[in-house]
C-alpha cells in the first residue's frame, strides 16, 4: 500500500552517494521514495533502481528547481500528502525526517525546514556561506517580518496544500530562499526544527563564487519583486 | 531642462527600468534574464546622470566627444548580450532535440505495449 509521505531525492551526478541515503530513509522511516535523476550521466539511475525505489529520469538537466517540481508533480498526481527533500550528497541526516514531519502531522504548520543552527562547527565555507545566509534571513526578515535562519536548507518537508502550490510555481535556480518567501506572502506557515548537517560526501558544490555572486542578486531580486506581486 | 542626449538617457532608462520591473512582476520575463537588464538600465543611469564621470571616462580612451562614450558602453553590453543569447539558443535546441527523441521513443513503447496487450488476449 502506498505510503502518505513521499521522500523526494533529486540526483545529478551523486553514484557515490545515492545508494546509501536511500539504505539510511529506509532504515529510518517507512515512507515511499522517489528519486529524481536531474541527467546524470553517471550510474545515479542505475544504482538507485537497485535499491527497489521509483526512479525518474528527467532526458535533460533542468537544475535543482526543476527536478524538485518533477518530484512534487508526482506528488500531487498521486495524491500523496506530505513530502521531504532529501538530498543525494548526504549532507542530510534521514533520523531527523521523524522530527520534520511532528509539527507536519499535526497541522501546526505547512512546511518545516531542517535548519543547521545548532550546527557542526567544521562545516566547510562556513563564513562566506554564514554570511549569504544572514543576509538572507535579513532580507526575509524585512520583507515579511518573520525570521527563518537557515534559509538555504533544501532538508525540508511540506504538506499537501504546498506540495500543490510548488507545483504550480517553483524557481527553477535557487529556489530554498525564494519559496520561502512565495509560501510566507501567502500566508503559509512555517517552522524551523534543529537538525545535524553534515559537510557533503560526495560530488561536487554546484555553486562557485562567480555563481554566489549571480545568486545572492537573482535570489534577491526575486524577493523584492514578489512584493510587488 | 533641456533635452540632450544626457536626459534623454536617462528618462530611457528610467521607463526602461520600470517596464522591466513590471515585466518581471507580470511573470512574462524571468528574474535570471531580467537581472543583465537591470544592470544595464541602472549602468546607463549612472553614466547618463553623471556627465563628469563620462567625460573622466572618454578622456582616458581618448574619445573626443563624450556623448560617444555612451555609444561605445550601449553597444558593447548589447554585444555581449547577444552572445550570451546564442549560447542559451544552442543550449535550447539541444535540450529541444533530445526532447523530442525521448517523446517519439515513450510514444513507441507505449504502442508496442498497446499491441501486446491486443496480441495476448
Amino acid at each position: 500500500m502506498q505510503s502518505s509521505t513521499l521522500v523526494i531525492i533529486p540526483a545529478y551526478n551523486e553514484v557515490a552517494t545515492v545508494g546509501q541515503i536511500i539504505k539510511n530513509i529506509k532504515r529510518w522511516c517507512d515512507a515511499d521514495i522517489l528519486v529524481v535523476n536531474d541527467g546524470s550521466t553517471d550510474g545515479t539511475s542505475a544504482t538507485a533502481r537497485a535499491e527497489k525505489v521509483t526512479v525518474i529520469d528527467l532526458p535533460c538537466n533542468l537544475g535543482i528547481g526543476g527536478a524538485m517540481q518533477a518530484g512534487y508533480l508526482y506528488a500531487c498526481q498521486h495524491g500523496y500528502e506530505f513530502a521531504v527533500q532529501v538530498d543525494a550528497d548526504g549532507q542530510h541526516e534521514p533520523r531527523f525526517i521523524a522530527d520534520l514531519m511532528q509539527p507536519l502531522r499535526a497541522g501546526e504548520v505547512d512546511m518545516v525546514i531542517g535548519s543547521r543552527y545548532v550546527e557542526n562547527r567544521n562545516y566547510r565555507g562556513a563564513l562566506a556561506r554564514r554570511a549569504g545566509s544572514w543576509f538572507f534571513t535579513f532580507l526575509l526578515k524585512l520583507l515579511t517580518g518573520q525570521a527563518i535562519y537557515d534559509t538555504t536548507s533544501g532538508f525540508r518537508a511540506i504538506n499537501r496544500q504546498v506540495l500543490a502550490e510548488f507545483a504550480r510555481r517553483y524557481p527553477p535556480d535557487y529556489p530554498e530562499v525564494e519559496v520561502i518567501m512565495q509560501l510566507l506572502r501567502r500566508g503559509y506557515r512555517i517552522k524551523e526544527i534543529p537538525v545535524v548537517m553534515y559537510p557533503r560526501k560526495g560530488g561536487h558544490s554546484s555553486i562557485t563564487l562567480l555563481k554566489s555572486v549571480y545568486y545572492m542578486f537573482k535570489v534577491s531580486l526575486a524577493m523584492v519583486i514578489d512584493c510587488l506581486r | 531642462m533641456v533635452l540632450n542626449v544626457y536626459t534623454f538617457s536617462v528618462i530611457f532608462s528610467l521607463i526602461f527600468l520600470l517596464v522591466v520591473t513590471d515585466f518581471v512582476r507580470k511573470g512574462t520575463l524571468s528574474e535570471q534574464h531580467s537581472l543583465f537588464w537591470f544592470i544595464f538600465a541602472l549602468a546607463m543611469l549612472l553614466l547618463a546622470a553623471n556627465s563628469r564621470l563620462l567625460e573622466f571616462l572618454s578622456r582616458l580612451l581618448h574619445i573626443y566627444y563624450a556623448p560617444s562614450v555612451l555609444f561605445l558602453f550601449g553597444f558593447l553590453l548589447i554585444t555581449i548580450y547577444s552572445f550570451h543569447l546564442t549560447i542559451i539558443v544552442s543550449r535550447q535546441s539541444e535540450k529541444l532535440l533530445k526532447l523530442t527523441q525521448e517523446i517519439a521513443l515513450l510514444k513507441n513503447k507505449i504502442e508496442e505495449q498497446a499491441d501486446k496487450t491486443v496480441k495476448s488476449k
